[in-house]
């Protein structure tokens, strides 16, 4: 039989139910792969028989060019089948984001309905998603997803707190969260005291932004469901563009009905933070920034994450856009962020970090350093022909210079 | 919405080995018919596309194995199905009696809604071998009406006699069950995390 024209492509995913009826594929329609998707489903039933009363299921599958990688939900199924070099830790991080995107346009319900009504048809809910989850998967594919962290675009800290100051003195009881921000990055974000905005919520916000063109042409009020907040619902973003610019504020929500009390609010954060507008477009404009500026020559990438914000920072490439200076090609960056992967990828053993983790791989063209301690992670690339020692020193005075700039790299609370 | 809703319809069918399932599946969405005879190993899948009244409905067909029946892919293989046809060959009575455990276990396994209206369809199959037909079709027709009234078909996989008139009724019983479903609601409001109103800041 013939190749289908699907599986020629470099990487396929798939969603389907636990009754093996398709929800979304990348590419191909759902009803021409319906049978291919029935044979997976059956592939992993076949091992779920195997291994009945274990909680576990098959988790991949490898030949010699070829990842098939299975993640089970509770009532959803996520395949992706990869001919690319990705790491399998990256993979998964992708069926795990494509999950929570499902679960942020259905809410949990969905797995309800599903497990109530196995053979409930779930496919014509997810229509008008396609974009955005073709868009999720290329995003995805480029972050350094390992660090569960976001990257904020680097600003002085005197014109990030004023607009901090904004948000402070317009402050709504229905604000759950708020945010500046470009549909590719974020300047400032606003947390209501004792809540907290994982950074996977985070990047639905700007998944939905970047995907829905029409969100950043009018004023919107749009139901979004946060699952790290609660996957029961929807919360509601109150979402504008500053006039003839490109950055907008979203006001957040858990209360459907506070349109007019967000939009007084977002109003007046407008009107204070109208004179920052060429200042923050130079600093949208700042990314991606070349490594050249931590000032030592010998490094070729880095990026830097400090744990008590969960933001990252990093040189050269901004996974967002897709954007990169010609000192990093896409492809190298793909490379590196591989090879950080792999350097990092022991520390999440507890046998190896004991609160303190350094690996330093030398590569034919580039050494690679990974450094962990409960305050941050810091991965760069240097040059092989570097010995040791200097790794280390230099890696020493690295990471000195970016503590000496977290002021201005990160949000600060 | 509702009206520009596409179908997908699972289908299982079951029944002793070589009564003539694949060929059944392949009669109807191939158009094709081999005296050759491959046991099934696991499970085959086909998919064809009808028109319901003024509806389009995909139908993913799961042919199983009969040879496995005591090693079949089990619960999570009936899972969620939409309709059940159960097939037996008319020169083997012993195929037309184990109907009723095949039923008993799509039920069991499958555990479904409503096991009393669940859409099973019935189909006699080797209905051009008449000259050795063993099970009368009084006593299969008897058998459907004790059941549920079960829609029963004597067909012909080899000269494609009632095929598709078979699976039409196959569709339609499965999309029955779908339009009596409710409608998907995702939109439950969090009822906004504060609890005092009254305090309330002035804002601008
Ligand atoms: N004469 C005649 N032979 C048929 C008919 N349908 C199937 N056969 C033959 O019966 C044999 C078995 O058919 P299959 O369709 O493979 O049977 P099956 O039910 O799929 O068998 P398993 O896969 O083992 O469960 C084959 O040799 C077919 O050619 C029919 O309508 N008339
Ligand atoms: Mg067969």
């Amino acid at each position: 039989m013939e190749t289908p024209l699907f599986l020629r492509k470099k990487k396929l995913f798939f969603v389907f139910t636990s009754a093996a009826k398709p929800v979304w594929t990348r590419y191909g329609s759902e009803t021409d792969l319906s049978t291919f998707i029935g044979s997976l489903a059956a592939i992993l039933y076949k091992f779920q028989n195997y291994y009945t009363g274990i909680q576990d299921s098959l988790r991949y599958l490898r030949t010699a060019d070829m990842y098939v990688v299975f993640l089970c939900t509770e009532a959803l199924f996520y395949v992706c089948i990869s001919k690319g070099k990705d790491s399998l830790e990256s993979l998964y991080n992708q069926l795990r984001m494509l999950h929570t995107k499902v679960i942020s346009t259905l809410t949990d319900n969905i797995t309800t309905m599903l497990i109530s009504r196995p053979s409930y048809d779930a496919r014509n809910l997810m229509g008008g998603t396609h974009s955005a989850l073709d868009y999720l998967i290329r995003t995805t594919a480029v972050s350094p997803s390992m660090l569960d962290a976001f990257m904020p675009v680097p600003m002085l800290a005197q014109h990030r707190s004023q607009i901090q100051l904004s948000f402070k003195s317009h402050l709504d009881d229905d604000l759950l969260y708020g945010f500046i921000m470009t549909s590719t990055s974020i300047i400032y974000r606003y947390c209501r005291k004792g809540e907290n905005i994982h950074h996977i919520d985070t990047s639905l916000l700007f998944n939905m932004l970047a995907s829905h063109s029409s969100l950043r042409s009018t004023m919107s009020w749009t139901p979004i469901c946060l699952p790290n907040f609660s996957d029961k619902g929807f919360v509601y973003a109150y979402i504008t563009f500053l006039q003839d610019s490109q950055v907008g504020l979203a006001l957040l929500s858990d209360n459907s009905a506070a349109f007019k009390n967000l939009k007084a609010c977002g109003d007046a954060i407008e009107t204070e933070i109208r004179g920052l507008l060429p200042i923050i477009e130079e600093s949208v404009k700042s990314i991606p920034y070349s490594v050249s500026i931590c000032g030592i020559k010998e490094f070729k990438h880095f990026i830097y994450m400090t744990k008590a914000v969960d933001q990252y920072t990093m040189s050269g490439f901004t996974p967002s856009t897709r954007d990169f200076l010609p000192e990093m090609p896409i492809d190298i960056y793909k490379r590196t962020l591989r090879r950080y992967f792999a350097a990092y990828k022991l520390s999440n053993i507890p046998e190896f970090f004991k609160g303190n983790y350094t690996k330093i791989d030398t590569y034919k063209n580039e050494q690679i350093v990974a450094l962990r301690t409960n305050e941050y992670v810091l991965f760069a690339s240097l040059s092989s022909m570097l010995p040791a020692a200097a790794v280390v020193q230099l890696t020493t005075q690295l990471l000195r210079w970016l503590k000496s700039q977290e002021q201005d790299f990160f949000i600060m609370r | 919405m509702a009206s520009g809703r596409k179908h997908l319809l699972k289908v299982i069918i079951l029944g002793d080995s070589a009564v003539g399932k694949t060929s059944l599946m392949n009669q109807y969405v191939n158009k094709r018919f081999t005296q050759q005879y491959k046991a099934t190993i696991g499970a085959d899948f086909l998919t064809k596309e009808v028109m319901i009244d003024d509806k389009l409905v995909t139908l993913q067909i799961w042919d199983t194995a009969g040879q496995e029946r005591f090693q079949s892919l089990g619960v999570a293989f009936y899972r969620g199905a939409d309709c059940c046809v159960m097939v037996y060959d008319i020169t083997s009575s012993k195929s037309f009696d184990n109907i009723s455990s095949w039923k008993d276990e799509f039920l069991s396994q499958s555990n479904p809604k409503n096991p009393e209206n669940f859409p099973f369809v019935v189909l006699g199959n080797k209905l051009d071998k008449e000259s050795e037909r063993k099970v009368p079709n009084a006593r299969a027709s008897q058998w459907c009406r004790d059941n549920g009234n079960m829609p029963f078909f004597e067909t012909s996989a080899k000269d494609a006699i009632n095929v598709d008139e078979a699976f039409q009724t196959i569709a339609r019983n499965a999309l029955s069950q779908v339009k009596e479903e409710e409608e998907y609601k995702p939109t439950i409001n969090l009822n906004g995390g504060k609890k005092d109103k009254g305090q309330k800041k002035a804002c601008c």
